[in-house]
């Protein structure tokens, strides 16, 4: 069987459509190995035991070679094997792209790159047109190629982060675990990253298109990876007539209501309530909120999508019944609190006298069944945000009391800390702060809910036994806090 | 030994049976209700008519109570009696749905004559057996089983949970112990042999009310409070060890305590009772039982209590008077307050009044009236009498684009903020240039109306979805 499936690969570069140069792909292809140790959201202290996985790269010359970000992850060891090769080599991460799942990786070993050919990224492939997947998927140890035809191109959520939607491209060839982040090629050129498959269903497989690659290629020129810009707007479609006549739109005219902009972001001062928006860079803007680019229909911000952080994006707005033109400076997400899954980051937390505090991530919900109280909060994350002048950016919890003679309390779970000793906090910092930096004996902290209890904390009383407590549980630390030291 | 101590303890219990029966046949009745609610989604329409028995006792001549389930709803009453199939009208006199008890009044002066009222007794205690009555199949009388197996103060009610051999649902069934009434079944869980009886002070209390002709009812909740048991709270209020009662954390403007109590404040005893930490108190009867007993259930609303407050490190006496909210002051009430919801379609949008048995959904509007639904005793952060809310959109050209919209809670109207229901169509009269603009809390987009041709889009809705009343508000033509 194995011998058979070789053959057949042999026999690739024959076909018209793959255009794969196998020999070329032996070195520019490469399997990756990850020993990794993702972070415990509701143990933040601790880490779970070390995993291993697999994935694909590709090489795209001057030393750095393109994969998925997932597939390097929380990496506490990474390695790099070449089909033509026996070795092993060493690899680090440079960039980590999270919201648009691609990682630029290198190897410090010069020897690696010996006869490595870099692979060139081409241009979107045509709906219906074969392309030839790349890498190293389970099932095996050897290269492997399997050929697909493109069946459609859309905005996807990228299922790394959850959060973050971009232009995908659908093939019918099955993308499995080890494909990941491996080429997909077409007349030689690199026209997608392998990326990720879907559950419950059978030969549907998503790629990174080449906009997506290069818009990352593009970001880390600089040496940094700052991410996608946004146009930071909240807005409503204008399908109904009377509301399109209530805001002073002439007939026949299209596009959106902006309902308000998101505070420090791209148009905060430039755009308001009302404002209707008519064109993006000179495209007609549809009152659902589509552009036409090619023929398809895509939602507006795919403009801003081609763009990087600090582009400008010219929208043409209809303001109380007068066209003006609005230049606006591309800025990224703003907001402290993201919806999207994070990684390679430790998980901040503050362990005090048995009490558990943590700042509301997607990681920690996604590990913890909430209060009506907390899904509520969470509901008001953008609005929450978006309202300027709003005291709190993040959402502090007590997420759970470890037991101990001193917190024989079973009132609280995953509550949400409204006020230390009467004040607000912006953040989980401020209130960390704020606990070590309070002079009085108690310290007062109040919860959102009906009727939910003030926890009273006895700093002297905890003081006392605080290392008692961590002993007991195992805590090397007691705190991890963002920027504090 | 053992047979014949069989056979006595059957005709022991044949005896009591048999002495009783007369009374218990002019005592106990069935009740035939005939019920329908409003559509609470689309309240143009009415459900289904129910129709269901229950169970009363006589409670003076002619008038039986009975559950307050039991006759919610109705459209038409009759009883029939013990060995008898006929049935007689009869009228609903009196409900109390926060207290669970009805009176209803039998119309046919020939029944009235001939039944009589049974006797009420002294409260069942823990573990006391007694017996359950009914008039079962064919109108003969059944008896069961029970005894009590917990008492407690269920809000203003006091609630006596039984073990008993009775299957059917609870719904009036009769308690008797020593020939005298000592609660009545509201209900069963099936399955496990067990029901609740409302006990004899609750169903004393509810009788004597009507003593001086008026109807004062049970004082409201919302008096909010945190037990003691921690450190912690003890050190933070500062409560001595040889002090015991609860911390008072919120009272609600117009509710019991309000202009008396203050946040802080730590309520020793009720009413001549002292509490412990956990804000129970040791009743004569029925051991420890919640304060809820003292603030509502032993009381009537408009009464006066004395408590005693350790404030600032002070005890002081203090006077409070137990206030009741009626269903009309309620913010979020338990239903419609007047039995028949009021609404308004306009634009295909069906606007609602919130009520605490209204099923909302988890859309973004929906988690917020759920949050106004749950806190309507805890905050009122804003001068609205009412939430107001689109509960769904009858999809027609002129409302494209919101069609999928629900439960979504209406700010304001033309620039007028909602407090009641009727002030939407109070802001409908005076449009915003030729519009009407509804602002909705969760969300900013606005939905608007063309004014001058609402009257023809109302009118094909109507059609279309057969809306045989586009409006009910309080005050209209019922």
């Amino acid at each position: 069987m194995r011998t058979l499936l070789l053959l057949c690969v042999a026999a690739a570069p024959l076909v018209a459509g793959g255009g794969v140069d196998l020999d070329k792909m032996r070195a520019s292809v490469v399997q990756v190995f990850v020993a990794a140790q993702e972070e415990d959201y509701s143990r933040p202290w601790q880490r779970p035991g070390a995993e291993s996985w697999g994935g694909s790269a590709f090489y795209v010359g001057e030393r750095v070679l393109l994969t998925n970000a997932h597939v390097v992850r929380d990496a506490k060891v990474l390695r790099l094997k070449r089909a033509d090769r026996v070795k092993k080599y060493d690899a680090r991460v440079l960039f980590s792209g999270h919201d648009c799942d691609l990682a630029a990786l290198t190897v410090d070993d010069p020897e690696f790159f010996d006869g490595m050919e870099p692979l060139v990224i081409g241009n979107q492939p045509a709906m219906q047109s074969t392309v030839v997947t790349v890498g190293y998927p389970m099932g095996g140890a050897k290269l492997s190629l399997t050929e697909g035809v493109v069946s459609r191109i859309e905005p996807q959520t990228y299922s790394h982060t959850g959060a973050d939607e971009h232009l995908a491209i659908q093939i019918d060839a099955a993308i499995n675990p080890g494909n990941s982040g491996g080429p997909v090629v077409q007349d030689g050129k690199v026209v997608g990253v392998a990326f990720q498959g879907q559950f419950f269903s059978q030969n549907i497989g998503y790629m990174i298109p080449p906009s997506v690659i290069r818009h990352f290629l593009e970001d880390i020129q600089d040496g940094r990876y700052d991410g996608y810009p946004e146009l930071g707007l909240y807005t409503a479609e204008l399908q109904n007539d009377a509301l399109r006549a209530y805001l002073g739109v002439p007939e026949g005219e299209t596009g959106v209501v902006v309902l308000k902009p998101m505070p420090y972001a791209s148009c905060t001062g430039l755009l308001r309530r009302n404002d209707v928006l008519h064109r993006i860079d000179g495209i007609p803007i549809e009152n659902d909120g589509t552009i036409k680019v090619d023929g398809e229909f895509f939602d507006l911000t795919h403009v801003v999508e081609n763009k990087q952080i600090g582009d400008t994006v010219t929208l043409t707005v209809r303001r109380e019944g007068k066209l003006v033109e609005v230049p606006v400076t591309l800025k990224g997400w703003t907001a402290r609190m993201s919806p999207g899954v994070r990684y390679d980051e430790r998980p901040e937390y503050l362990v005090y006298g048995g009490y558990v505090f943590v700042p509301v991530t997607t990681n920690y919900l996604m590990r913890t069944r909430g209060s009506e109280e907390l899904s509520f909060y969470y509901r008001q994350y953008y609005r929450m945000v978006a309202e300027e002048g709003k005291t709190r950016e993040q959402l502090v919890l007590l997420a759970y009391i470890l037991p101990h003679a001193s917190t024989r309390y079973r009132d609280y779970g995953n509550a949400i800390v409204a006020s230390v000793d009467g004040t607000d906090l912006k953040d989980f910092r401020q209130f960390v702060v704020w606990i070590d930096g309070s002079e009085k004996p108690l310290v007062k902290i109040e919860f959102e809910g009906v009727n939910v209890p003030p926890l009273i904390l006895d700093k002297a009383k905890i003081a006392r036994v605080q290392d008692r407590i961590k002993k007991q549980y195992n805590i090397p630390e007691d705190r991890h806090v963002e920027g504090a030291e | 030994m053992k047979r014949l101590g069989l056979l006595l303890l059957l005709v022991a219990a044949a005896r009591a049976g048999d002495d009783l029966a007369p009374a218990l046949r002019a005592g106990l009745v069935e009740l035939h209700v005939e019920s329908q609610d409003w559509d609470s989604r689309e309240p143009w329409k009415k459900r289904p008519e129910r129709r269901s028995t229950g169970r009363g006792f006589v409670v003076e001549p002619g008038v039986v109570l009975t559950p307050a389930d039991v006759v919610a709803d109705q459209l038409m009453i009759e009883v029939s009696v013990a060995n008898s199939a006929r049935r007689y009208p009869a009228r609903l006199k009196h409900i109390d749905k926060g207290l669970g008890l009805a009176l209803v009044e039998i119309t046919a002066e020939e029944l009235r004559a001939a039944l009589a009222p049974l006797p009420i007794g002294e409260p069942a205690r823990l573990d006391q057996e007694c017996d359950i009555w009914q008039l079962g199949q064919e109108n003969l009388l059944e008896r069961y089983d029970g005894r009590v197996v917990a008492v407690s103060a269920n809000g203003p009610q006091l609630a006596l949970r039984v073990k008993t051999t009775c299957a059917d649902n609870g719904d009036g069934q009769v308690a008797i112990r020593d020939g005298k009434v000592v609660g009545l079944l509201n209900s069963t869980i099936r399955g496990r042999q067990e029901g609740t009886l409302i006990g004899v002070e609750t169903i004393r209390r509810y009788l004597e009310d009507f003593a001086d002709g008026t109807y004062h009812g049970a004082p409201a909740a919302g008096l909010w409070y945190h037990t003691l048991l921690r450190d912690d709270l003890r050190a933070y209020y500062g409560v001595p060890d040889d002090k015991h009662g609860i911390a008072i954390s919120r009272v609600m403007k117009g509710r019991t305590g309000d202009g008396v109590l203050r946040e802080g404040d730590v309520v020793l005893a009720v009413d001549g009772y002292d509490l412990d930490d956990e804000g129970r108190f040791v009743h004569e009867v029925h051991g420890r039982l919640a304060a809820s007993w003292l603030f509502q259930g032993r009381r009537y609303a408009g009464d006066k209590v004395k408590a005693t407050v350790l404030r600032d490190g002070n005890v002081q006496e203090v006077e409070l008077e137990l206030r009741s909210v009626p269903a009309s002051e309620q913010r979020v009430p338990d239903g419609p307050p007047n039995g028949r919801p009021q609404y308004l379609v306009v634009g295909g949008m069906v606007i609602l009044e919130l009520a605490a048995d209204q099923p909302i959904s988890r859309s973004t509007g929906g988690v917020i009236l759920r949050r106004y639904r749950d806190r309507a005793n805890w905050d009122q952060p804003d001068e609205r009498r009412r939430i107001v809310f689109i509960d769904h959109v009858l999809s027609d050209a002129a409302n494209k684009g919101y069609e999928d919209m629900q439960h979504m809670p209406i700010e304001r109207v033309n620039g007028v903020p909602i407090r009641e229901i009727a002030d939407v169509a109070k802001a409908m009269e005076t449009p915003v240039r030729g519009f009407h603009v509804f602002e909705l809390e969760g969300t900013e987009v606005d939905v608007v109306l063309p004014a001058p041709q609402l009257a023809e889009i109302d009118a094909r809705i109507a059609q279309t979805y057969k809306v045989t009343r586009s409006r009910y508000l309080v005050g209209d033509e019922e």
